[in-house]
């Protein structure tokens, strides 16, 4: 005790040596005194930032490119020409270069286009991450057996070299550039790869190419000339179906973006095109974004707290991919009329979603297709026709988008498939077959 | 009779609400009072909390509807339920990661395990809380034997039960939680005729639950007597490794328990559905204002979810971005670590 203070005979025993003197009391007002910073911050960032998180839909300046701004009418698609440097796109048959439309990154020459034919078996290895959900399931599924039917064809050699990153939660892209660089140095002649970031694994991806090893990736992008990258169009991918939900709204409503994991290239392009659609309908008017990081259960945890500030009727909801599911619990669990979700990267538990509306009211709304099997069987086949010398005309091979709609919703919706099915859609529209893949190389034949 | 700076660990009673926390003595001023009061309660928490809750009323309407309320209960219990294990291993100067694992273990039991032919859900339940709680255990065990810092070995021990889990089950999908299961967390649903969502009530019972067992019985105390001072507690023959065990078990365990309410909530499970908690929890845990090794208690938790789940709520009705919210919490965080993590220190001293 440093000072005397009226202390209660009845608590004297109790308190000994921790009876509040003066600073104990100069502590516990400095406490009171920054514990009160929380809301002091929170009143300054909502001084300067709150109005910062609403979108104005008209004020994107919607498809915007190194060649100028492309406007469309509201319902449609904005067209952007790609970043060609090359001129490999340019080259490519007109019907192939509508899928390039507004595609995000730069579209290069492949270093492959004149590379041999191997001449032997090919060693192969495999980077992907986590099997998280049920496309990459399905991914790591295929690719084991597509490697299998390779090796009794004598297409490849050995076993598959593996390097899957095992908890979502910790996995880094230094990780899987540690696991990259082991492929290389175990001596095989491909890898097949998902980068968690396209832009991180360019310098190895580099490295790697000038050894001789090829590089196939799938998803994203890696704006590398040694790799083949083989990926939905991400800006297509998001502006079809919400352009064609803008259509059926007739331009007006309210909106709210579900954004994905920000940072992300695919992310960032897939909210560009978001803008673009909604820059063309001015009476579309953005009520707000929420972030649910391409995870389902975090894209109904916030869009329930939106909701609770939000009683206003919602008339579309723009989730940038594979959080359609989330956004129909949401609004399902707070038993609110359920707007037209743009099911972009659809899966069984969406669509299950869609089609209980669709019979209950005629609910009506856009969304995309594709699941892992199909995407994985199309990128071995690519890393193979590269390896035979087929020689690929461009470094990425992309599509149009399978757009979903009324009118093809049961092609993709799986037999019994329930609202809490994890399971992918069903294949719909075939995913890049081998017609397709051969107009991408100068000599399909040899494969 | 063993006794320690924070009183008899032979006897249940009688003991005071914290503890670890002095009363106010007489003749002090108000303020004085006030913040006496604040060492033992999480006051200002609460007030911001209610301040908050005003705010958002005042610039969203609709803000306080029931149906909102609901919804934003619901995220509470569910943060809140995460966030016991979380409470316990902090008072004792630990920390888990795990429990994302472990919610991932519990979520994948009840949606892949439900319909195991000849073994009903209930039963695949208990041997899912056993699993967890015997690996819970062995992490305690580990840490304390060996004195490795629980980040390591709780990190593993994560993934090692996301692993075991999604070999166990095949990598499989499954087909959803049960029906009751989702009824749980459903913000439109009630309980026994009451408009309240079963989440919610379980919740209000667990914090209740929680506070007896810390601060009412003799293994609550022995608990806070092991994080206060494990030398002292040594001293006072309490096995502070059985403690340790115990604590770490028990945190596995409500992990996987959390894990069956959250696959209800989420619909479908992936193994990234605990790793939101894991955050949430420990911002809980530090925001109510309890110290690594104490003082603190689960309902000062309890109002740190609150004000998290508020002030988030607000943040995300109000149109802030997703980097705008960070800097927040992590502001909130700083200050509310820099204030309470300080007075141990200080209070050893004394």
């Amino acid at each position: 005790m440093t000072r005397s203070e009226p202390v209660s005979p009845l608590l004297r025993p109790s308190l000994k040596g921790t009876l509040m003197n003066r600073a104990t009391y100069r502590r516990a007002r400095t406490r009171v005194v920054a514990s009160s910073t929380g809301v002091v911050l929170t009143a300054l960032l909502a001084g300067c930032g709150g109005s910062g998180g609403t979108v104005a839909a008209g004020a994107s300046g919607a498809a915007t490119d190194a060649e100028g701004t492309a406007s469309a009418a509201c319902g449609q698609v904005p067209t952007i020409a790609p970043k060609d440097p090359d001129g490999a796109v340019k080259a490519l048959p007109a019907d192939l270069q509508k899928a390039y439309n507004a595609y995000g990154e730069e579209v290069f020459a492949s270093a492959w286009q004149n590379k041999k034919a191997l001449g032997r078996a090919a060693k192969v290895g495999f980077s992907y991450l986590p099997a998280s959900n049920a496309f990459a399931g399905a991914v790591i599924k295929q690719v084991e057996t597509s490697f299998a039917a390779a090796k009794a064809d004598g297409l490849v050699q050995g076993k598959l070299v593996k390097r899957i990153m095992t908890d979502p939660a910790t996995m880094t892209p230094a990780e899987q550039i540690r696991g990259y660089n082991e492929l290389v140095d175990s001596g095989v002649d491909i890898i097949y790869i998902t980068p968690l970031s396209g832009d991180a694994m360019v310098s190895a991806v580099d490295a790697a190419g000038k050894k001789g090893v090829v590089t196939v990736a799938l998803g994203s992008t890696i704006r590398s000339k040694y790799a083949v990258n083989v990926a939905e169009n991400a800006y297509l991918n998001i502006a079809a179906p919400t352009a064609l939900v803008a259509g059926q709204l007739n331009g007006k409503g309210n909106v709210v973006i579900v954004r994905g994991f920000q940072g992300l290239s695919t992310e960032t392009i897939g909210y560009q095109a978001v803008k673009d659609v909604l820059a063309a309908c001015p009476d579309l008017k953005v009520l707000g974004q929420v972030n649910g990081a391409f995870v389902p259960p975090v894209a109904k945890a916030e869009l329930l707290k939106f909701l609770a500030s939000h009683p206003q009727q919602i008339d579309m909801v723009a989730q940038l991919g594979v959080m359609g599911s989330g956004v129909y619990a949401a609004f399902d669990s707070t038993g609110r009329d359920t707007p037209k979700v743009v099911d972009a990267g659809a899966s069984a538990s969406s669509l299950a979603s869609w089609k209980k509306l669709e019979t209950a009211d005629g609910y009506e709304t856009a969304g995309t297709g594709g699941n892992g099997t199909q995407e994985a069987k199309a990128w071995f086949t690519v890393g193979m026709m590269v390896m035979a010398g087929d020689g690929p005309k461009v470094g990425t091979i992309t599509r149009e988008p399978s757009v979903i709609t009324k009118a093809n919703l049961a092609d993709y919706l799986p037999a019994g498939a329930k609202v809490s099915d994890l399971g992918e859609v069903e294949d719909g529209e075939a995913w890049m077959p081998q017609s397709y893949l051969d107009q991408f190389f100068d000599n399909p034949s040899q494969s | 009779m063993m006794t320690t700076q924070q009183g008899s660990l032979d006897t249940a009673a009688p003991l005071a609400p914290d503890i670890t926390a002095p009363a106010p003595p007489e003749g002090l001023s108000a303020a004085q009072r006030l913040l006496s009061l604040q060492r033992r309660f999480p006051l200002v928490q609460l007030l911001l909390t209610v301040a908050v809750l005003g705010w958002g009323a005042a610039a969203m309407p609709g803000f306080l509807d029931p149906t909102s309320l609901r919804s934003v209960l619901v995220l509470c219990a569910l943060t809140g339920l995460a966030s016991i294990g979380q409470t316990l291993v902090v008072l004792i100067r630990g920390i888990d990661l795990s429990l994302a694992g472990f919610i991932v273990a519990g979520a994948v039991t009840v949606t892949q395990f439900g319909d195991v032919p000849g073994v009903p859900l209930p039963v695949m339940l208990v041997l899912a809380v056993v699993c967890g709680g015997a690996t819970g255990g062995l992490v305690g065990y580990l840490c304390h034997r060996f004195a490795i810092h629980p980040i390591i070995v709780t990190l593993a021990a994560g993934s090692i039960a996301v692993g075991v889990t999604a070999v166990l089950s095949g990598g499989g999908t499954g087909a959803g939680a049960p029906g009751w299961v989702v009824r749980l967390s459903a913000p439109m649903s009630s309980t026994f005729g009451l408009p309240v969502p079963p989440v919610v009530v379980i919740w209000g019972l667990a914090v209740v639950a929680v506070s007896v067992l810390l601060h009412r019985t003799r293994s609550g105390r022995r608990l806070l007597a092991t994080g206060a001072s494990p030398v002292a507690a040594e001293l006072a023959h309490i096995s502070t490794r059985k403690v340790w065990v115990t604590v770490y078990a028990v945190s596995a365990a409500l992990a996987i328990l959390a894990g069956v309410v959250l696959a209800g909530f989420a619909g479908n499970v992936d193994n990234r559905l605990g790793n939101p908690y894991l955050f949430q929890s420990i911002a809980a845990v530090v925001l109510g204002g309890t110290a690594f090794g104490g003082p603190g208690s689960y309902t000062r938790t309890t109002v740190g979810v609150l004000l998290l789940t508020t002030v988030s709520t607000v943040l995300v009705g109000l149109g802030f971005q997703e980097a705008d919210q960070q800097i927040l919490n992590g502001v909130v965080i700083l200050a509310a670590m820099a204030l309470y993590g300080r007075e141990r220190r200080l209070r050893d001293q004394v």
